[in-house]
């Protein structure tokens, strides 16, 4: 099923399908550079709540995404995770 | 005088290290963006003088802020001045993958000016308290150049990183330094990824124990009951203690 990475539940696993049109390229490089890829899997560790940014684990990194910006990155979730 | 320049990204400890090696006192905290111009300082630990120049943290050398601009834009000048000797990598050795993935930027940059570099990775008495081990022979001899363990914090390793400051002459130029410059994105995240895998610390067990702490101290009710309480606390206080010095009642 494919929403945006600001709806993943914490400990739920995604796929990272694509990145929207419209995001600026200096913040899609860095996207990219983060991992925030293609093919890549996810998974949200932590929802603070007050609309605070949320935290994500890939690979062995953890970065932590505002909404705007996490909103742009569509998953496809992992079915069972 | 020779000199060197410390880069890395934020919160990866560069002003601490500085400090260490130069003796002086720049602020430090244990939040990213405290360094935000150039500091510059003469090591008191080296046989011979070198002056160390610290720069604001950068994740990339793509920069996206104000402030990895001209942290990027003060190490590509510096980079490719003469009298510039070294490039000291910093990373997080308890983010690894991130901080191998800039490494190899760093690098190819140096190469390009013919500079070498030393990858130094930080933070390493965090892994020993976790039992864990970074594999520094092993990652140094795969991406190349000289790697150095040390805790800024606690000096471990800061004896090592020395002796390799003393002998900068013997400091090879970097080996791979062609090859991380002609990669793509996701050729140098894959090899981040690898090297991670192959000589940094198995698992995940570094990020479940973080995590866990988070969880702790941001999800708890205790906890959230002890700051909400350690709020009510100071704001009276300052009540309690603000209105006379004001002339209130």
């Amino acid at each position: 099923m494919g929403i945006n990475l600001w709806t993943l539940e914490p400990n739920k696993s995604a796929v990272i399908r694509s990145i929207e049109a419209g995001v600026p390229e200096s913040i899609l490089h860095r996207l990219k550079e983060l991992g925030f890829s293609a093919g890549h899997p996810v998974i949200c560790l932590m929802q603070p709540s007050f609309g605070a940014p949320r935290v994500y684990q890939i690979n062995q990194s953890v970065y932590s995404l505002d909404q705007d910006i996490a909103q742009c990155v569509q998953v496809d979730l992992v079915e069972g995770a | 005088m020779s000199q060197a320049i410390i880069i890395g990204s934020p919160n990866s400890g560069k002003s601490l290290l500085f400090n260490r090696l130069t003796g002086l006192n720049q602020r430090v905290a244990n939040f990213p963006g405290i360094t935000v111009d150039i500091h510059t300082g003469q090591s008191i630990l080296t046989e011979s003088p070198v002056e160390l120049i610290d720069l604001p943290g950068t994740y990339s050398l793509t920069p996206l802020s104000e402030e990895e601009r001209v942290a990027v834009q003060q190490f590509k000048s510096a980079v490719s001045k003469e009298e510039l000797r070294l490039v000291i990598c910093l990373i997080d050795s308890t983010r690894l993958e991130r901080g191998l993935y800039f490494a190899q930027q760093v690098i190819a940059e140096a190469h390009k000016n013919n500079k070498p570099v030393i990858v130094v990775a930080n933070m390493i008495d965090t892994l020993n308290f976790h039992n864990l081990h970074l594999d520094i022979e092993g990652l140094s001899d795969a991406l190349g150049v000289y790697v150095s363990a040390v805790s800024a914090k606690t000096k471990e390793g800061l004896e090592r990183l020395v002796q390799q400051l003393n002998s900068l002459e013997s400091v090879l130029p970097n080996k791979y330094g062609e090859i991380y410059a002609n990669d793509s994105i996701d050729e140098l995240k894959e090899r981040a990824k690898d090297l991670t895998h192959r000589f940094g610390p198995k698992g995940d067990l570094l990020i479940r124990a973080q995590n866990k702490i988070d969880n702790v101290i941001l999800h708890s009710i205790f906890w959230r009951s002890c700051i909400f309480r350690g709020h009510v606390f100071t704001v009276s206080i300052h009540l309690y203690l603000g209105g006379p010095i004001h002339g209130r009642n």
